[in-house]
């Protein structure tokens, strides 16, 4: 018979579900970077899930969106949130202290590998974030922000803000 | 980032006014106004935070209303000036949720003396009563109408608690067409609850972590008298309910910035938003505190001041999408 292990509150464990947990797979970022994470954190990822259930990962799961520096933030996110004995509040109190120091550009990295990765709590808390960053924030902010050209002639964009001119009332200028 | 992408996401926790701001940054920004889906991703998402904003009504007199925001940190996400001026000439606020607020018609014989109204998007939807006796509330009244979670608009349900009698009875319409009745006895429950009935100073609000949200939310009463607040908070047990004092302080005493004000000051109105946060108005200024926080003395806040004069009311606000529901018409 298998030896069995204690757990802090004292209860057997069966350790082919311990094996199962400390089992490691190696996820590789978009510039080579190769990171070790236990197969019960990543299974919280929906995409790496499905990845391991089909096997076709062979141990190495290559993320070409990915680059290493946010790889490594949402693997310190995946682990806390898989972490034994970790309670909700714990984990909120971490959700609030791993986002709070982010820039937007970062929480805009991440977003994007929370959705890649579809990873929904993460993703989640990580739009509210940047939303709660763009409060009063300008047109011309948001399009330097993530990017985004403008498809409007000068005169159509003129209509819009006459339009909802009420809209505007706190904003910041765009030259701000 | 893409507008089919993530900022679909990111822009859905946008109040609506942020939106409307946001709308010249590019095509695919002005045209989420009207996609059906992002509509009710924003206006879901908006049931998952805080109202920001809130309407103060003065009391016994039509279309004296302002809006502002419920915490000074936060600039307001308020309805823009041609809402207010039309609610001024054409309803008075009785209830609100998740951005849409339910009017009682201003003029004395309307063929729909009540109406839904998204003051953001114009969308106003009359609403058929059956019987015009339901209406027998007045501005002094407690009302309140929810936006059920999961459903649509067009299963979304009004309960307006009525007090008469000594005897509150939450009445449930759908869209004034079908009727539940859920009925309290709760004022002979609640201990100290019935001195103060009669000068509406005893009023019921939601109680909660997520008012907006959970259909297991409870309710809480609250008693002015000779300005002191005391707060009831209904339990369930198993078999039964009863009410449990949450809190009890004089109005003095509710924040540091409060000590100025002279004892005799009247309070003119008060309201529980948020779940939690207990709004009063008291010499031209509305200030709030979170019951959550107990007798903490930080927990109370100065939020504004207001021009309305004598008794006033308040109906909270979020900036939603949100459409009125089949039927529903824009103004022009």
């Amino acid at each position: 018979m298998a030896p069995k292990n204690k757990n802090p509150n004292g209860e057997n464990v069966v350790p082919e579900v311990q094996q199962k947990k400390t089992q490691a797979l190696i996820l590789k970022s978009s510039d080579g970077e190769e990171f070790s994470i236990s197969k019960s954190a990543a299974g919280l990822s929906v995409a790496i899930k499905n990845m391991m259930e089909d096997d076709c990962a062979g141990g190495v799961i290559p993320l070409p969106l990915v680059d290493g520096g946010t790889l490594a933030r949402v693997i310190t996110y995946l682990n806390k949130h898989a972490e034994d004995g970790a309670s909700d509040e714990d984990k909120r109190k971490f959700d609030e202290e791993f986002l709070s120091g982010m820039e937007v550009d970062v929480l805009c990295d991440v977003a994007l590998a929370g959705n890649y990765l579809d990873i929904r709590g993460l993703f989640h808390d990580v739009c509210q974030r940047i939303v709660n960053g763009m409060k009063n924030k300008s047109v011309e902010w948001v399009r330097k922000t993530f990017r985004i050209e403008s498809d409007f002639t000068a005169e159509e964009e003129e209509q819009i803000k006459k339009e909802y001119a009420w809209a505007w009332e706190g904003v910041d200028s765009d030259a701000d | 980032m893409t507008f089919t992408g993530e900022l679909f996401d990111i822009f859905s926790w946008l109040p609506a006014k942020s939106l409307y701001g946001l709308s010249s940054v590019c095509k695919s920004s002005k045209e989420l106004l009207s996609d059906d889906f992002f509509i009710r991703k924003q206006f879901k998402n908006m049931q998952l935070v805080p109202d920001r904003d809130f309407f103060i009504i003065q009391k016994y007199r039509k279309g004296n209303l302002e809006s502002h925001a419920l915490s000074s940190k936060n600039s307001s996400a308020g309805p823009p000036p041609e809402s207010l001026n039309f609610l001024e000439n054409h309803g008075n606020i009785i209830a609100s949720s998740n951005g849409l607020l339910c009017c009682r018609s201003i003029a004395d014989y309307d063929e729909y003396p009540l109406f839904l109204f998204n003051p953001t998007t114009w969308s106003c939807l009359p609403i058929p009563i059956l019987i015009r006796e339901q209406l027998v509330f007045g501005d002094q009244k407690s009302v309140s109408f929810s936006c059920a979670k999961k459903k649509t608009i067009s299963c979304c349900w009004h309960y307006l608690p009525l007090m008469s009698g000594g005897k509150q009875i939450l009445l449930a319409l759908h869209c004034g067409l079908r009727r539940q009745e859920l009925q309290f006895t709760i004022l002979q429950n609640t201990k100290g609850g019935k001195k103060g009935l009669g000068d509406n100073r005893l009023r019921i609000f939601e109680w909660g972590d997520h008012p907006n949200t959970s259909e297991f939310n409870s309710i809480c009463l609250v008693k002015l008298l000779k300005n002191v607040f005391t707060v009831w908070v209904l339990m369930r047990t198993s078999s039964s309910y009863y009410w449990k004092r949450v809190f009890r302080m004089r109005v003095q005493a509710m924040a540091l910035a409060l000590s100025n004000i002279s004892p005799r000051s009247r309070v003119d109105g008060f309201a529980v938003l948020n779940g939690s946060v207990l709004i009063f108005a008291i010499g031209r200024k509305v200030y709030s505190y979170n019951l959550k926080d107990g007798n903490n003395a930080g927990a109370g806040e100065e939020v504004c001041g207001y021009g309305c004069g004598g008794l006033v009311r308040f109906a909270p606000y979020s900036s939603t999408l949100r459409p009125c529901g089949p039927g529903a018409i824009t103004l022009p």
